[in-house]
């Protein structure tokens, strides 16, 4: 499939793009130790060993044999699947329950990361097996319906992704699937489905599964008046009666509120008070931890671009591009359609994640809560996106010798 | 395989616009927007907020609360909140009563505030807005179910009820006849309601308009409004202005510990430079009293909170968050004071103090020192010079001739025979006289060609030292005084008796004075020995106060113990932990021994229970046996402007009485001060009885608590008595040995004379009669027939003596 000189390329483009996720995990851990420098936490070192167990993964994802891997795709999309219905029994943390405590390891994981590979090993594996091709005795019902039959994978996951609730994970995971989905060809009829799916979502999600404080996000990046003057008569209020608890209480929440509704806001300042050359380590503006706290997950790319500057922000793009390219490059590699689809899988999985999170903190969209691969702090995307990269080293090693 | 084609090449062109986008929006941002970014991170500012402590409490001996507090609302405006500042001042007006005069101050404080709007954060319209509390008080306004009407004039505050002129009698109650004034346009109920039947002011004329009630103070009958609902509902119509929450002071006794216990108001200009960095401006802090004297520990530590301010997404709401760099610092309030006074002693100080204008009256334990009562007449309310004192009551507090504002326990007066415990004891001591020494008192005294008079004309005859102080003969004194010399009588009273020096008290007192021959050149330019001759009766120049005098009684009464007076009991913290008490102190002894001072109280004791003793007519029953001493002291003095009766009150002697009590075992010791008050042993003694009494009624029944006593200070060590001073008294005033005293003349009255230089006193008192060479004695007067001490010394015109201004720290 491939040329020689092509191959040559690939070859050493590898090396690059191990360089590439070496960089970009180191620029992540330093990122998170200055981003600790500004609170009194320390994700830095905790992330490190999420990345430490990664590695691990990754390296068994790698060496496996891909065909074992392939045809247990159904058995981690149905583990996956489990899981999403068990998390959703354990105690909500700030109104929604997306973590599944492990008891053996201490530590707790997000089932809908995991669901994410899963899906996308399910849905390549779907693929592979030939159930989207059209066979030449469908019946016209049958043949209305093939379109629409990976949907019916895509959705479990989906919908108890959605119900957590969590809409940012399931926005991406149903990009993810659409990827995959339209890689392997445009439809209509699929088209007017996805868009309809969207359309379904959002504005369902809207009023019932996103929390006040979501919907405050973006009710501030549309408009934010109203939140505004019921905090500034709260606090006058306050004034007149220092003593009243209940309102120092109340005048406190709506604080809180606020900061986290306008994270976007005060990121996006964060952001481009960087400059050109950004105000180096740790000298971002120190008050950082109030107006944004969740500097370490949501919002990263704040405490970069206000250090590292356009400098470091384009070149930090540069990286990721670099990265996802090499990810479609690899489909060129691919030995059968699983491999593809996987590959295409992992690029929207890292690229999808990569561009609603650092459009929404820098205010191109409103904010979702979705995390930054490989930046922001969290055990089960680094284990995802090991698995991932895993994955696709994986593809490598088995590429054909001759094209 | 399918093929891929397609699918990778729009891949590739999605993922590269999107990467584009991407990098372009942060071209956008952190080039193109950079500057504006920078600025709104600036805007971050931090705000160091002070908060308030509250103000310690001062209670009584057992408790009893003189001072606290109790929430306030002041109406407060911010001035660049403002935007029409004359709808302010209208809705203002409209909404509280405010009398022309108020009105006109508040227009000021509006208009200076606007003016200086960059500078001022907060001006503070009207304290004391009223909402549930009595003004000046801690009652609780009571609401009624009926709202009053009556017509009010804006001009003076004043309000009436209305009524016709037809009535004839009270209309709330009308078993009471309503009295008219001419006019009938002014009636007057028996229980002080005020009604009237026109629409003009009775009293000046000005308009009346109606005016409705809601709210009523039970401890004085004034009616109110919620000032504070009123103007909270308007309150969003006058955007600037707000109602602030605040404490203010109270005093639940009123005038019962006034001057002792002093009261808070704004701080002064000095006050504020002293301390740097511990008021503002505004700030209430003690200006008299314990209030003041014990500031820094009633007023606690203010806390701080800092807050860091910032304007969310450049335009979005203002979040204060408190700044975690900078912990708070903890409000620390104000401790207790726990005074040594007990209220129920300073009723009963009060109440036997009724009959009189002016005066004073102290009563210490003698075990320890403590001051239980120091009551002053006149009072004054704290209350009202705590808040916004109506001007009525500053302009008659300033015109009152017995100056209510000064507490005369601790202002220095002449104290007349009550020192003569002073010059008994020096003369004791130097051996100028014992108990066997006997003196003639024909009723005067001739001494340097002057005659000194005995207040008993007609003499008392041969006297001892017991008798002459039981009968308070002024002839054995100034034998003793004449003998001595003034300065030893300086050397007695100020080393043993801590006159002419602080009393050990915590709050502010006059020290007094106690005049030396060198004082006297000083003033006077020249010395004469008859000055020493008046000193010793506690006479002419020699000024104490009524807590000196008590302490000096103290000492008797305990055995010879000269102990420090104090007032406070202890500090507590608000949990009612002590943080520190004072136990009493005092090393100096009296330079008696045990039999002398048995004897001098012996002297005391028949002052009361002896019938020809000057306070034998002032007992009562009740109060068991109390010992002590009259004194009834020159005090004529001249005060411009005053009405016939004050010039008259003016001329009268100060009457004293100093004694303790039980006589035989004593508790207390107390000094009562009747200014002018004529005669010692007829005004100030039953004053004291009665006193007396109220405190043997109240251990009686235990209510007086129990209380840690020190064991007797009298048995401690004696410690060293200071010798007396250098050499022998001068020449001329040569101590003499007791001289024998033809009796025939004892008894007989003695014709005025006037005196003549080198004239020598007839009645057989051999006295060096010629004057000093080179020292002109002055003429003599004529005595004015009233007088019953020595005699005037000073030419007319000049006035005798002032009582000493308290000197404030």
């Amino acid at each position: 499939m491939i040329g020689r000189a092509e191959r040559r390329r690939l070859f050493d483009m590898n090396w690059v793009v191990v360089a590439v996720i070496i960089t970009l995990i180191a620029i992540g851990l330093l990122n998170l130790r200055n981003v600790d420098f500004y609170s009194t936490d320390s994700f830095h070192g905790r992330q490190l060993k999420w990345y430490l167990v990664g590695t691990v993964v990754a390296v068994i994802c790698a060496v496996t044999d891909l065909h074992i891997i392939s045809r247990l795709s159904y058995l981690f999309y149905a583990i996956s699947i489990v899981m999403l219905i068990a998390v959703l029994f354990t105690k909500p943390i700030n109104g929604s329950t997306r973590w599944l405590p492990l008891p053996l390891i201490g530590e707790s994981v997000q089932p809908a990361e995991f669901a994410k590979i899963a899906l996308i090993m399910a849905l390549s594996r779907f693929y592979q097996d030939g159930f989207r091709d059209e066979r030449h005795d469908d019946g016209p019902i049958l043949r209305f319906m093939r379109p629409l039959l990976p949907f019916l994978l895509i959705a479990p996951p989906l919908f108890l992704i959605f119900i957590e609730p969590d809409l940012g994970t399931t926005l991406v995971t149903l990009f993810c699937a659409l990827s995959i989905v339209f890689f392997e060809g445009l439809r209509w009829r699929t088209v007017f489905l996805a868009v309809g799916l969207v359309a379904l979502i959002v504005p369902l999600g809207w009023r019932f599964f996103i929390h006040d404080y979501q919907r405050d996000r973006v009710r501030v990046w549309v408009d934010s008046g109203a939140l505004q003057a019921e905090y500034e008569s709260a606090k006058k209020a306050l004034k007149q009666r220092p003593e009243d608890t209940e309102l120092v209480v109340h005048v406190k929440e709506l604080n809180e509120v606020l900061a986290k509704a306008y994270q976007p806001k005060q990121a996006e300042i964060a952001i481009g008070s960087g400059g050109f050359y950004g105000k180096g380590g740790q000298n971002g503006h120190a008050d950082r931890q109030r107006g944004l706290p969740e500097l370490h997950t949501d919002f990263v790319i704040a405490c970069y671009g206000e250090e590292r500057g356009f400098v470091g922000s384009s070149f930090l793009l540069t990286l990721y591009y670099l990265l996802c390219y090499w990810c479609i490059r690899v489909t060129k590699l691919a030995r059968d359609r699983y491999q593809v689809l996987v590959a295409v899988g992992v690029c929207a999985l890292i690229f999808w994640q990569f561009f609603v999170n650092v459009g929404m903190v820098t205010g191109l969209m409103p904010v979702v809560g979705v995390t930054l691969p490989l930046l922001s702090y969290g055990g089960s995307s680094v284990i995802t996106i090991c698995i991932g990269l895993g994955l696709l080293f994986n593809i490598v090693f088995r590429r054909r010798a001759t094209g | 395989m399918p093929d891929y084609r397609a699918s990778y090449r729009w891949t590739m062109l999605i993922m590269t616009v999107a990467f584009l986008t991407l990098l372009m929006r942060f071209f956008v941002l952190q080039i193109a927007r950079t500057q504006e970014y920078q600025q709104d991170q600036q805007r971050i500012k931090t705000r160091a907020e002070r908060l308030p402590a509250r103000r310690g409490l001062i209670v009584d001996r057992n408790g009893v609360v003189l001072a606290q507090n109790v929430e306030t609302h002041d109406l407060v405006m911010v001035p660049y909140r403002v935007k029409d500042p004359r709808k302010v001042g209208e809705l203002l007006r409209k909404h509280l009563s405010l009398t022309v005069d108020e009105e006109q101050t508040l227009q000021e404080l509006i208009r200076v505030g606007m003016e200086n709007r960059e500078k001022l954060d907060i001006v503070v319209l009207r304290q004391d807005v009223v909402s549930e509390h009595c003004p000046f008080g801690a009652q609780k306004l009571e609401r009624l179910d009926v709202k009053k009407r009556t017509l009010w004039s804006a001009t003076s505050g004043r309000s009436y009820f209305p009524t016709t002129s037809a009535e004839t009698r009270c209309p709330h109650d009308r078993s009471k006849a309503l009295e008219w004034n001419s006019s009938r346009t002014l009636g007057r109920c028996p229980d002080g309601l005020e009604y009237a039947s026109a629409s003009s002011d009775p009293i000046d004329g000005s308009p009346l308009a109606e005016k409705t009630w809601s709210l009523r103070c039970p401890s004085d009958g004034r009616l109110y409004n919620n000032e504070k609902a009123i103007v909270e509902a308007a309150l969003y119509e006058m955007p600037g202005i707000e109602i602030r929450t605040s404490l203010r002071r109270v005093y639940p006794q009123k005038n019962l510990v006034s001057h002792l216990v002093g009261y808070v108001n704004q701080i002064s200009a000095k006050d504020l430079e002293s301390s740097p960095g511990e008021y503002l401006p505004n700030d209430r802090a003690g200006r008299t009293g314990v209030e003041r004297s014990f500031e820094k520990e009633l007023r606690g530590q203010w806390g701080q909170r800092n807050t860091l301010i910032e304007r969310l997404g450049g335009d979005g709401p203002v979040v204060e968050v408190t700044d975690p760099n900078k912990p708070d610092k903890p409000v620390v309030d104000g401790a207790t004071i726990r005074l040594t006074i007990d209220v129920r002693l300073q009723e009963a100080a009060q109440q036997a103090m009724r009959y009189h204008k002016s005066g004073a009256a102290v009563v210490m334990d003698v075990r320890t020192g403590e001051v239980l009562a120091l009551y002053s007449k006149p009072t004054f309310d704290p209350n009202l010079w705590a808040g916004r004192l109506p001007a009525q009551v500053l302009q008659e507090t300033n015109r009152s001739p017995y100056s209510p504002m000064l507490n005369k326990a601790l202002t220095a007066y002449a104290p007349g025979s009550i020192y003569k415990l002073i010059t008994a004891t020096a003369g004791l001591h130097t051996h100028t006289t014992d108990f066997k020494r006997e003196v003639m008192c024909p009723g005067y005294f001739e001494y340097g060609g002057r005659r000194f008079r005995c207040h008993l004309r007609t003499g008392h005859g041969s006297m001892d030292l017991v008798h002459a102080m039981a009968r308070s003969c002024d002839i054995f004194f100034y034998k003793l005084g004449e003998e001595m010399g003034m300065d030893t009588l300086y050397h007695y009273a100020t080393q043993y008796f801590g006159l002419g020096g602080p009393t050990g008290l915590e709050i502010g007192e006059s020290e007094g004075l106690v005049p030396t021959r060198e004082w006297h050149r000083k003033r006077d330019g020249v010395f004469m020995p008859g000055f020493t001759v008046s000193t010793a009766v506690g006479q002419k120049d020699i000024r104490l106060t009524p807590l000196q005098v008590t302490r000096a009684y103290v000492a008797v009464a305990n055995g010879g113990l000269l102990l420090d007076a104090h007032v406070l009991k202890q500090v507590e913290d608000r949990g009612g932990r002590v943080l520190r008490a004072t136990a009493p102190t005092g090393t100096t002894r009296l330079p008696l021994a045990e039999e002398e001072l048995a004897g001098l109280k012996e002297g005391f004791w028949r002052t009361v229970n002896d019938e020809h003793g000057t306070a034998f007519d002032a007992r009562i029953p009740g109060t068991g046996e109390v010992a002590g001493k009259t004194g009834t002291a020159e005090a004529s003095e001249r005060k411009a402007g005053v009405t016939e009766d004050i010039a008259r009150w003016l001329e009268e002697d100060h009457a004293w009485f100093s004694g303790y009590a039980p006589a035989r075992n004593p508790e207390i010791a107390l000094t009562v001060f009747v200014e002018h008050g004529l005669s010692g042993g007829k005004m100030a003694g039953p004053v004291a009885m009665q006193i007396v009494k109220a405190y043997l009624d109240m251990r009686n029944d235990g209510s007086r608590p129990q209380e840690q006593v020190e064991p007797n200070p009298i048995r401690s060590e004696p410690t060293r008595i200071t010798p007396p001073p250098q050499g022998p008294p001068a020449p001329v005033e040569g101590a003499r040995p007791s001289q024998e005293v033809p009796s025939g003349s004892s008894n007989a009255p003695v014709e005025q004379q006037n005196s003549r230089p080198g004239t020598a006193g007839r009645a057989g008192v051999a006295l060096p009669g010629v004057a000093l060479p080179g020292v002109a004695l002055p003429a003599d007067h004529a005595e004015p027939p009233n007088a019953e001490a020595a005699p005037p010394s000073q030419p007319e015109g000049r006035v005798n003596h002032e009582p000493m201004e308290i000197e404030l720290p």
